[in-house]
């Protein structure tokens, strides 16, 4: 059976190009505006994966891949886009909640790679989907809630002090103001929510959350930054997988309800590790081969050496 | 000096005067008094000495009357005469005698020559009061002498009696006479002294007040020159006054001067200043629109470089497959040339199969449209490049006689990923004259009012709504008008008034720099134009641009344009208030 996809710009060469591409392995759908791939959407049975322009006429691509969410949260969703405006990445992380931001001149084999995984998971989480008919409502959340975990990293004591007393009264607070702290906090704590800054010192916050995931995978990451760069909002989405990206200064109503999410997400991968997408798409990429799992004795800038390679090598974006 | 002191010195120069005129008046009065006092005094003495002269004259009387009573009575009677006419005149006489010897000693009314009634006043000097009890001593016995005389009422006189009161009379009369001529010697001196003393009084009267006189003459002229000299010394104090004040006045022109030019030097600085600032913030907004624009183009070229790139790539994969075909292919054809035909019928199922395969391959069955794609997006990126070019017109900074309508198209090409996304663009372009202008400026400006009318459009309001930009332009020969409008949110009439201004926006902080129509005016005005906006909330937004054909810069000197002044008049830089 072919896998379904979905692309949708406003520009029909990149439909026919993306056509002729893909049509050998996959079911190809093109649509032209949101509301035209909306429409395929509620009417096909299962689109696994939907590749969307952002700039549309209509409707934005962000704002698409939010009601496609909505309608098929099975779907992934991928933004493709000729243009990386900040808004609009940020949008694709907090709102679209996207798979992968891919920018445009793209590269077929890679996008083929980056569609494929996408495909894998959505089976999976249909798959996982069909076995639990209510699959999220059904936890028993307040029971989970109260052991929350919250661990702050950054390198401003004050920023960290701040952020600790604004969840010290709802859940058990960690701080850390380096990587290490952090990894040592991690080893012996079970983390729910990850709250970090962009730039640790000297290591980047990517990197930082790629090796997070191989210590604890199913920890929540919130990354907040007042870099207004783009390109590392990208490498969030798409090697990072961060949950939420918040841009400083920012309301403190807007990281609590991000907190609330992330602990909600987390309790769902606790109890249904097989939600988390982010194990699926390890699983996925390094089939089911022996992952090595970090050592007590290895040290800090292993893990983070280690993690930068994963990331370099991997066939997709 | 302050007013107070003032008011106090003039008050104690009146005082003086005061106390001079009523010393005067004091003076006077008491002069005058003692005058009257004196002169009452001084009419007493003529009193007094009159009838001192009078008890002289008494005095002798008396003996005469005694002599003549005893004479009569002696030798004279025969001769008819009687003593009873003496008589008469000696009681007379020595009533009138005593009655003015009494008034020295004690003071009373007196009878005088006239008989009238007269105040003797008492005797006032010692020596006088003894005079008056001395001839009082004499009196006395005299007069007891004289009685018998007097009070017999008989004709005649006892002859004793009469030669005694005679030798009595003659005894004491001497010393009667003399004691009423010291008397009025004594009165008479006590009236010259009296006098003397009223001349005294009279004349130290006068002599005081010609003093107090003089004394307050002097010190008027005292104040006087006093006053004078204040007024010389305040007077060359206001010389002084005036010449330092002069000086300082002088001083403070040079100051002024200075700070003038000193104020000169730093409105100079302060203008570069802000015409730096400014020249930079028409810069930033430059950068800011172009941001915009760039987001806008990077995403305009990159949708074309990505299917360019992804056609080609897909064609290169199937370049493989296409040279292992054409080579198996080649392969079977010398074979077939060569006549090695044993296993020919397997190589062509072979081929089959391949060409099957390759044919099979969209990548290779529609490599034509793969091929087409990737030229057309080519020229989509040579378009608008050419067009990132038309619209900056770098190579064409100065003036130029250009269509309009060219100049929008452009600007529409360069816009075009914004407003496409928003709005339905119609062009109503009319037959317009050429104009010489600054191409790349007006362009700016048709480009900013075409994204204005997009962002304008960008919140639907209700329900099927179609944001719609309509540009019309016309021209009546004179000047060249564009018309921008849109049936966007519109602009409230507060806000319409202030849309010129620099620095007024009504976007979020960092998201405009509420300079673009500002500069819009900026460049309308320098080519002698004219911009005008109408707006209505929520029905839509209209812009009129007004040009003239013939710009004022055309009949400019012949020299213009030669030349570079500091500031060439068509630099973006020199701008104009607004």
């Amino acid at each position: 059976m072919k896998y379904t996809i979905l692309f949708v710009d406003d520009e029909p060469q990149v439909l026919i190009s993306l056509s002729i591409v893909f049509q050998k392995d996959y079911n190809v759908l093109t649509a032209q505006s949101g509301i035209a791939a909306l429409e395929i959407i509620r009417r096909t049975p299962l689109v696994h994966v939907i590749i969307s322009d952002q700039r549309m006429p209509g409707m934005p691509g962000v704002e698409l891949l939010k009601s496609v969410k909505e309608i098929s949260p099975t779907t992934m969703r991928i933004l493709l886009t000729g243009y990386a405006d900040l808004d609009a990445v940020i949008g694709s992380i907090n709102v679209g909640d996207v798979f992968r931001f891919v920018n445009k001149p793209w590269k077929n084999d890679k996008l083929r790679e980056t569609v494929r995984l996408a495909c894998q998971i959505s089976e999976k989480m249909n798959n996982l989907y069909l076995q639990h008919q209510t699959p999220g409502t059904s936890l028993d959340s307040q029971e989970l809630m109260t052991d929350a975990r919250v661990l702050v990293v950054d390198a401003n004591k004050a920023h960290l002090q701040a952020i600790k007393e604004l969840f010290v009264s709802d859940y058990t607070v960690y701080t850390a103001a380096t990587v290490d702290e952090a990894f040592r906090i991690m080893k012996s704590n079970s983390i729910s929510v990850l709250i970090t800054e962009a730039m640790i010192n000297d290591t980047d916050g990517v990197d930082f959350l790629a090796a997070i995931r191989e210590v604890q995978p199913d920890t929540v990451p919130i990354l907040l930054s007042d870099s207004k760069d783009a390109a590392l909002a990208v490498r969030l989405i798409n090697q990072g997988r961060v949950f939420r990206y918040l841009i400083k200064p920012f309301k403190r109503e807007v990281l609590k309800t991000a907190v609330q999410s992330a602990i909600s997400q987390y309790n769902l991968f606790k109890k249904r590790p097989s939600m988390n997408l982010r194990r699926q798409e390890e699983e996925l990429i390094l089939g089911d081969s022996v992952r090595p799992k970090p050592t007590e004795a290895e040290a800090q800038p292993d893990i983070l050496d280690r993690a930068r390679e994963n990331i370099k090598n991997r066939p997709t974006y | 000096m302050s007013q107070n002191e003032k008011k106090n010195s003039s008050a104690s120069k009146y005082r003086e005067i005061l106390i001079s005129i009523t010393l005067f008046i004091i003076l006077d009065i008491g002069v005058l008094l003692m005058n009257f006092f004196i002169s009452a005094q001084i009419k007493q003495d003529a009193v007094n000495v009159g009838l001192a002269g009078r008890q002289q004259m008494l005095s002798q009387k008396i003996v005469k009357s005694v002599f003549q009573i005893h004479f009569i009575q002696n030798y004279g009677q025969g001769e008819g005469r009687r003593i009873d006419v003496p008589r008469k005149d000696l009681e007379t006489s020595a009533t009138i005698f005593e009655q003015t010897l009494m008034g020295y000693y004690e003071g009373r009314m007196v009878l005088d020559q006239n008989l009238e009634p007269v105040y003797l006043s008492k005797a006032e000097t010692k020596r006088a009061q003894d005079l008056v009890q001395r001839t009082l001593n004499v009196w006395g016995p005299l007069k007891q002498k004289l009685e018998p005389i007097i009070k017999s009422k008989k004709d005649t006189v006892d002859l004793a009696v009469s030669i005694n009161t005679i030798i009595h009379v003659l005894r004491k009369d001497l010393t009667l006479l003399d004691l009423t001529s010291d008397l009025n010697f004594e009165l008479q001196k006590t009236s010259a002294n009296r006098a003397e003393i009223l001349r005294l009084i009279q004349s130290g009267g006068i002599v005081l007040a010609l003093g107090n006189f003089f004394v307050l003459l002097f010190h008027f002229f005292g104040k006087l020159r006093e006053r004078d000299e204040e007024i010389e010394r305040y007077s060359q104090g206001l010389e002084e006054m005036v010449t330092a004040r002069t000086k300082e006045l002088r001083q403070s022109q040079n100051q002024l001067i200075q700070l003038n030019e000193n104020l000169e030097q730093m409105v100079e600085n302060r203008t570069k200043q802000l015409k730096d600032s400014q020249a930079q913030l028409i810069q930033s907004e430059k950068m800011a629109s172009l941001g915009q624009m760039v987001a806008g183009i990077a995403h305009e070229i990159n949708t074309p470089l990505g299917y360019v790139r992804s056609n080609i790539e897909a064609i290169k994969e199937t370049q493989s497959d296409i040279s292992s075909v054409a080579k198996q292919f080649g392969l079977t054809q010398k074979k077939l040339i060569n006549g090695q035909l044993d296993d020919i019928e397997d190589l062509l199922r072979k081929n089959h199969t391949m060409l099957k395969d390759l044919t099979k391959n969209p990548a290779y069955a529609q490599s034509e449209l793969l091929l087409d794609g990737a030229i057309e997006g080519m020229d989509k990126i040579q378009d608008l490049v050419l067009n990132l070019k038309n619209f900056s017109r770098l190579d064409e900074a100065d003036m130029k006689e250009v269509d309009l309508n060219t100049g929008i198209d452009t600007a529409l090409k360069i816009a075009h990923n914004v407003l496409k996304y928003r709005v339905m663009v119609t062009k109503e372009y009319g037959n317009i004259p050429k104009i010489k202008c600054y191409p790349a400026q007006l362009n700016q400006v048709f480009l900013n009012l075409l994204v204005n009318s997009a962002q304008a459009c960008e919140k639907p309001k209700v329900e099927g709504y179609k944001g719609h930009v309509l540009i019309r332009t016309f021209s009546d020969g004179e000047k060249v008008v564009i018309e921008i409008s849109d049936n966007g949110i519109g602009i409230s009439d507060e806000k319409l008034n202030k849309i010129f201004e620099p620095f007024y926006t009504t976007k979020p902080v960092g998201k405009g720099t509420g300079l673009g129509l500002s500069i819009v005016y900026q460049i309308i005005e320098k080519h002698n134009g004219q911009i005008s906006v109408q707006s209505k909330l929520n029905e839509g937004t209209k812009f009129r641009i007004e040009l003239p054909t013939v710009t004022s810069e055309q009949e400019g000197s012949a020299t213009a344009g030669l030349f570079a002044e500091d500031e060439p008049e068509d630099s973006p830089f020199k701008t104009k208030a607004v």
